[in-house]
């Protein structure tokens, strides 16, 4: 048991990197930033949470309208817990096959069961950040009517333990299935696959919700949850009765003195059930498949390395350089290239998809507003452009790397043009399948296609120059995971507002211009402004010292 | 061939001086050794050399060309094989190497004879098809070895160069290190192993709290200590006074 602690206190302060933060704050409180805009971010989600406490309370007087307020406990547990497995699937993954602390743990003379059940744990905890956050208003929304000290006891032991069961489930079916792949080598197609089945599930939930708001005629919400309550094969229905320790939960927490007890007593034995369950999966399984995989041996291919050698320009070199890296990293493949595909997807496919009716009227007023729409679709690439992370993160991608980028004999130019081209790529990309759908649903004319497409390619360029240069002057190379070059990089956020407050700025200008100037002094104007910003951003680049 | 003058380096504001006004000249057709205990300076010293860093004072040349000054020029003079060859995982081998001769301008011919000969030497020949990601310390060690000899720079430095090298690749980078300075380059290595320094270094110097605290021939070293002492105990003696 003492192992068990103290092995999970060291993990934890490794995941969460407690004793790193307090270094940092002692010795360089520039690296305090990041912290406090994790709370920025967090504070930016309040309105969001909001809405989620009004929902809440909202079901919770259907519920009690209809004498099924027990039922709220049934619906939030088992949501959670469905929650919990679905992340935990791809979480259980990274923590035992993806992360490398394995290996500095197998050979000190602790037993198998304590590094698992101290990764188990840790998993636990990483998981009340969000069981937490959605469990708690509950606690409060039914206190008034069932508050007590039991209830109280019953709702924490509760919050606690709801992400045991699904995260063992979770364990056991990923260590299952993990016992019949050799993951070595191929670490990176689970890594994308599992990404893709996340982003098909949370875009399934988007439809699913855009369909049934669309369906339901405004002011009629209430009625229409109610309905989705008393419906014995609604989804949340079905979800607590297939899941009974949602019930025993419930029970728990809305019955009186000796059936909760008893409710709870059940909930917490099927919780070390399945918890013993994991650990044991774990150690018959997963220890013995992690000793396999190391066995693997490594094959070399052999193929002959001088068919098809070609010398390339510096540019090319350190174009192709960096299209590789991101190709070959499902990480930044996700983040950098299918968000191309999956933007206009959303922008364009979802609305006319799940609305239906909103297409003709877009398409007339495209009609009447010509310009107007025009000037609107060059934003819209600018804003897009802004939002991709591949120039932003081009020096921090390279992490531990970064030595050969700094120590090569390549000008500035060289760098510049070489990092500038995938990005400014993917922006062709993203602007065609915008483009193309819009000619055929809007009845867009190939004219204002073709000059919203130069435009908005040219107008993109200040952004994506500006990633570049931010990111040469503070790039994220301390990682151990790509990850954290992408999603905890900084430059991301500030090349995104960098390029909103250049389009923010164009519009203005626009608006104001409007009425007096014509539509091609507009373009010609944001033309001009763009190549100037491009070229004084350039020539900051230059004088930028990329020692890092 | 390698010039610095008077090179300093401190960090955290000026507390601590990692590199403190250091001097040192590589000669042409020299083997020089970099000695030092752990933290003494010597990797923040090469790291400055090859632009990694920027010195806060004095001056670097690289045959002849201020590397503050042109740095391209200098880099191109130069190459540079760390003491952790981090490489970029996810390309293979032989995009590594196109990638660096790409960069050093080497032509089609010249890179395709120098691979040849250097992925030969370091055994590498069946292992460059494949991606970085799969090869062990010693063979990332070897594919930025190779890299960084494809453009056959007249200052050659290394980090710690032996570490991780199998004994035949050791030895043979060791004849290339020797073969190289024959040819009128020369080169500039660090090293704890002092048996190596001992045996293939024309001259060293001993760094020590970001100073230099000896340089010269092994002789001459001998003789600033009184001795006929091996380099090890003239290390031990001189780093601990």
């Amino acid at each position: 048991m003492k192992e068990i602690m103290m092995l999970t206190k060291v993990l934890l302060n490794a995941n969460f990197g407690f004793s790193q933060t307090l270094y940092q704050f002692k010795t360089n409180r520039k690296k305090m930033l990041m912290p406090v805009l994790i709370v920025l971010a967090v504070v930016s989600l309040l309105p969001a949470y909001y809405l989620y406490i009004s929902i809440l309370d909202s079901v919770y007087m259907q519920l009690f309208l209809l004498g099924q307020e027990g039922a709220i406990f049934a619906m939030t547990f088992s949501g959670v817990a469905l929650m919990v497995l679905f992340f935990g699937l791809i979480y259980v993954m990274s923590t035992f096959y993806f992360s490398k602390d394995m290996e500095q743990l197998l050979y000190l003379p602790l037993k198998e069961e304590s590094i698992i059940t101290a990764k188990f744990i840790n998993m636990i905890i990483y998981e009340y950040l969000i069981v937490i956050p959605f469990l708690a208003p509950v606690f409060v929304t039914a206190y008034a009517d069932m508050g007590g000290l039991l209830y109280t006891i019953n709702f924490i032991i509760g919050m606690l333990l709801v992400p045991v069961i699904p995260l063992s489930i979770a364990a056991i079916v990923v260590m299952s299935i993990m016992k019949f792949i050799n993951i070595s080598g191929k670490k990176d197609l689970i890594r994308t696959i599992s990404l893709f089945l996340m982003l098909g599930v949370i875009l399934g939930v988007q439809l699913l919700i855009n369909q049934a708001t669309s369906s339901m005629t405004p002011g009629s919400e209430g009625e229409y949850l109610a309905a989705l309550l008393r419906n014995p094969n609604s989804l949340v229905n079905v979800l607590g009765r297939s899941y009974p320790p949602a019930i025993w939960m419930s029970k728990a927490l809305y019955q009186e003195n000796i059936s909760a007890v008893f409710s709870m007593i059940l909930f917490i034995a099927a919780s070390a059930v399945f918890f013993a369950g994991a650990i044991f999966t774990g150690k018959s399984i997963y220890i013995k498949g992690y000793f396999n995989k190391n066995d693997a041996k490594k094959k070399t291919t052999g193929v002959d390395y001088r068919k098809g050698m070609k010398s390339d320009s510096t540019w090319e070199a350190i174009f192709k350089n960096d299209m590789r890296l991101v190709m070959r990293t499902p990480i930044y493949m996700f983040n950098c290239v299918s968000v191309v595909v999956l933007i206009p997807l959303l922008l364009i496919l979802m609305p006319f998809f799940s609305g239906g009716g909103d297409v003709n009227i877009i398409a007339q007023l495209y009609g009447e507003f010509k310009n107007v729409f025009t000037l609107v679709l060059i934003g819209l690439f600018v804003l897009i452009g802004a939002t991709n992370p591949t120039a932003s993160t081009t020096f921090s991608r390279e992490g531990k790397s970064s030595w050969i980028t700094v120590m090569i004999p390549a000008k500035r130019p060289e760098i510049f043009i070489g990092r500038m081209i995938f990005p400014l790529i993917l922006q062709v990309i993203t602007m065609l399948f915008i483009l193309v759908p819009l000619i055929f649903l809007l009845k867009l004319s190939l004219f204002t296609a073709l000059l919203s497409f130069i435009v908005g390619l040219v107008a993109s360029l200040p952004t994506i120059s500006f990633g570049i240069l931010i990111d040469g002057y503070r790039p994220k190379l301390e990682w151990d995971d790509p990850q954290k070059a992408v999603k905890q990089n900084l430059n991301v956020v500030f090349s995104m507002f960098a390029g909103m407050g250049f389009a923010a700025l164009m519009g203005f200008i626009s608006i104001l211009l409007f009425n007096t100037a014509r539509i091609g002094f507009l373009l010609v104007l944001i033309l001009v402004v763009s190549i100037l910003l491009t070229a004084l951003i350039f020539s900051m680049f230059k004088k930028l010292r990329l020692q890092w | 061939m390698l010039k610095l003058e008077n090179v300093s380096k401190s960090y955290d504001n000026g507390k601590t001086n990692a590199v403190d006004g250091i001097s040192l000249e590589v000669n042409a057709g020299e083997i020089f050794g970099f000695l030092g205990p752990n933290g003494a300076g010597k990797t923040t010293t090469i790291k400055m050399i090859v632009g990694l860093l920027k010195a806060d004072s004095g001056s670097i040349r690289i045959n002849g060309i201020n590397n503050s000054v042109d740095p391209i020029k200098a880099k191109m003079q130069m190459s540079y094989v760390p003491d952790n060859p981090e490489v970029f995982e996810k390309l293979k081998g032989i995009e590594y190497l196109n990638f660096m001769a790409d960069v050093y301008s080497v032509s089609k011919e010249d890179r395709t004879q120098a691979m040849e000969r250097y992925l030969d030497l370091f055994d590498m020949k069946k292992a460059v098809n494949d991606p970085i990601s799969s090869y062990s310390h010693g063979m990332r060690q070897k594919i930025v070895l190779t890299g960084a000899l494809l453009h056959d720079p007249q200052v050659f430095i290394l980090d710690e160069p032996l570490v991780g090298l199998d004994p035949k690749s050791a030895f043979n980078l060791k004849e290339v290190m020797r073969e190289r300075c024959d040819q009128g380059k020369c080169v500039f290595f660090s090293t704890h192993v002092l048996e190596v320094a001992e045996k293939i270094c024309d001259r060293v110097a001993i760094i020590d709290n970001g100073k230099i605290i000896a340089q010269g021939t092994m002789e001459e070293l001998k003789g600033d200590v009184n001795s006929h002492e091996s380099l090890e105990n003239i290390f031990l003696e001189l780093t601990e006074r």
